[in-house]
């Protein structure tokens, strides 16, 4: 049985529970919301008790002091990062993170805490998403790693592989207004130098072995490729430690040639479900979101693969025989069951954790049928 | 030498919302505010974008489209025969060089356009509509038809579009070209009465800072209305007005009518931002028109 095939692991984010916004929101905890996060411990396995008085303090606090004190605010938090690890654990994954409960969003999160930038004003993406857009105003710097005190609480959670996401570069700068360098390159390389790579040497000195830099923006412009490439050996090369990208709702032909000079890239996670046909099958036309592989494999022939096998976007569940296809395309097209990493195409944090947890638990289903399909 | 030049300003496609309308569109997705109150506020929007518009004086007039998704939705929504269903959980694509996002149709085969169900699903459309190019609808869907059958089936559509905008009083159209088109849009609306004005978001996107060029390659292409993006809708950053000196004998040997706007959707920027850039576009087409009209 070869264990280091086909490890399956998450992206990124999670929702946060409601009762965690209502919390830090300063809103009225209700008997609803203790419910909720009482549910949630049991159906995970956690300690139902421990759930309830954590709210019920901090509902307590509301009642007799009109607001909840630091400390059961970081209770309610620590406990929204624990379901989330446990969540992920009972859905079968692999290599795991705490979906990101104390981020508020993953460039909102990012711009905040980066010297040199403000806010701007709120967004819209798609659909109702939103986030709220900054301007760089100055040579951006950081105080302190941004993820000292989750990653400090991830490792007392579990002792699973973790993969800690982080944002790039190239999508700090793109998604922010430049009011300072007025020079894209200048900008890019600036939050990659000033900014990322403090954050990853932070991380790998916390004892993480894995980063993942997030790159949704990568895909933009196809006469940046390059640029978002120098911001990712910038914030990288030279680092000991494993290094991945995220990329989403891209179109990947763009990405060739320039992608081959990826130093340091253990692992581009892509989002391939969300174009996918829902049939079953392996061939090239049953399963056409997939083709860009053979493009990869011949690019970054060491590269392995994050590979989405249920699309975020849609609370449609794909069946495991669904995402088992998927799997065995890929391993078709790259040859080696090891470089296959199956994946949510990005973050379910759009997603309740209903149809989150079922979306995990049957991308690792669906691994599972094509580990018996592949004799592994 | 044109006898006369025509300079008209124009604002299209999707405006941006306030921070409170989209607190309420997420808070009506969660099913925790009624579609009233939503409705409400977007008609308080549409009043005050319209409303700004003619305070400072622009020729073409859009009211921001605030109940549309993305560029093709609505209509695909309204399109009861032709695209595959569904289209509020379609694949979710990048808007061209953009992080903006939009749900890709799958185009089926021939389309039947309902105008109620339009209605219904962004209400009645203003005397001006943006709408994209067949060109650019033909970029962004996906289809197992041959190119020539999208290309008929588009137009078939784009016609039944124009006679339902004809008919509910529609007078003017703002053509978003993201990918070179032709006037095929022009040709169409000829005998609705509707005056379409194109704006090849790319093809010509230019900074005031690059007119020369433009001029130049306007001449060579004999375009007889040019458009020029005198506001950018990427950045904060304050449009200037520019120097006019080259416009006069550049303008008068190449244009029959000038169209200055914004590059890009306002939408890309935060309400306040979008509405400076409106005034600033206003204030930029007023000086442009005393300016020629003095030195012509």
């Amino acid at each position: 049985m070869n264990n280091e095939a086909l490890l399956t692991q998450e992206v990124g984010s999670l929702a946060k529970p409601n009762w965690r916004v209502t919390a830090v929101a300063g809103g009225q905890l209700n008997s609803d919301h203790i419910a909720e996060a009482v549910y949630w411990s049991d159906r995970l396995g956690l300690d139902t008790a421990e759930a309830a008085d954590i709210l019920l303090q901090a509902a307590h606090e509301q009642s007799q002091q009109a607001a909840i004190s630091s400390l059961s605010l970081q209770n309610i938090k620590n406990l929204a990062a624990q379901q989330a690890v446990a969540l992920q654990v009972k859905a079968g994954l692999d290599i795991i993170y705490d979906g990101e409960q104390d981020r508020s969003e993953m460039y909102q999160h990012a711009a905040a805490r980066t010297l040199g930038l403000e806010p701007r004003g709120l967004i819209r993406v798609f659909d109702d998403r939103t986030f709220r857009k900054f301007a760089v105003i100055g040579e951006p710097s950081i105080e302190d790693s941004w993820h000292t005190t989750e990653v400090e609480r991830l490792q007392r959670l579990t002792d699973k592989q973790v993969k800690v996401p982080i944002t790039g570069a190239y999508t700090l700068g793109d998604w922010s207004f430049d009011e300072h360098f007025q020079d894209r390159r200048q900008l890019v390389h600036a939050l990659a130098r000033n900014v990322i790579r403090p954050n990853v040497v932070g991380l790998l000195e916390q004892g993480i072995g894995w980063v993942q830099i997030d790159e949704p923006a990568a895909g933009t412009s196809s006469e940046e490729i390059d640029l978002f490439v120098e911001s990712f050996n910038l914030s990288t090369a030279g680092l000991l430690g494993k290094f991945s990208i995220h990329l989403c709702f891209s179109d990947w032909d763009r990405f060739f040639p320039h992608i081959q000079k990826l130093i340091n890239c253990h692992q581009l996670s892509i989002e391939f479900a969300n174009r996918d046909s829902h049939e079953y099958g392996v061939s090239t036309t049953k399963r056409p979101a997939y083709e860009v592989l053979r493009h990869i494999a011949r690019a970054l022939p060491e590269t392995t693969i994050g590979l989405g096998v249920v699309s975020v976007h849609e609370d449609q569940l794909e069946t495991p025989q669904l995402a088992r296809d998927r799997v065995l395309r890929a391993v078709e097209l790259l040859g080696d069951p090891s470089k296959v990493f199956p994946s949510p195409d990005c973050g379910l944090r759009t997603r309740t954790w209903h149809v989150a947890y079922e979306k995990l638990a049957r991308t690792v289903a669906g691994t599972h049928l094509a580990r018996q399909e592949l004799g592994l | 030498m044109s006898a006369t030049i025509e300079i008209l300003s124009a604002v299209h496609g999707i405006a941006p919302r306030s921070e409170e309308l989209l607190r309420l569109g997420i808070d009506y997705g969660k099913g925790r505010v009624d579609r009233t109150v939503v409705d409400e506020l977007l008609a308080q929007e549409r009043s005050a974008w319209l409303s700004l518009q003619a305070d400072v004086g622009i020729d073409v007039v859009g009211d921001g489209q605030l109940r549309w998704q993305d560029h093709l939705r609505p209509i695909v929504k309204a399109t009861t025969a032709g695209f595959e269903p569904h289209i509020d959980t379609a694949p979710v694509t990048r808007w061209f060089a953009d992080n903006r996002f939009y749900r890709r149709p799958i185009l089926l085969g021939k389309t039947a356009f309902d105008g109620v169900t339009f209605n219904d699903v962004v209400g009645e459309p203003g005397e001006t509509v943006s709408l994209i190019g067949p060109k650019t609808f033909a970029a962004c869907i996906d289809t197992q038809l041959e190119p020539a059958a999208v290309s008929r089936t588009l137009q078939d559509l784009y016609e039944q579009l124009l006679r339902f905008f004809s008919n509910v009083g529609v007078k003017q159209i703002v053509q978003e070209d993201y990918v070179p088109d032709t006037n095929a849009l022009t040709e169409l609306a000829s005998d609705t009465g509707i005056e379409v004005h194109r704006v090849p978001i790319h093809a010509f996107e230019q900074r005031p800072s690059q007119l020369t060029r433009f001029w130049s390659h306007a001449r060579q292409l004999g375009i007889v209305t040019s458009v020029i993006t005198v506001v950018d809708a990427n950045s904060t950053a304050p449009d200037v007005p520019q120097d006019f000196r080259d416009w006069p004998t550049e303008a008068a040997s190449t244009a029959q009518r000038i169209l200055l706007t914004h590059a890009a959707d306002l939408e890309k920027l935060p309400l306040p931002i979008a509405q400076d850039k409106v005034k600033r576009l206003g204030e930029y087409a007023a000086r442009a028109k005393e300016y020629i009209g003095a030195t012509i």
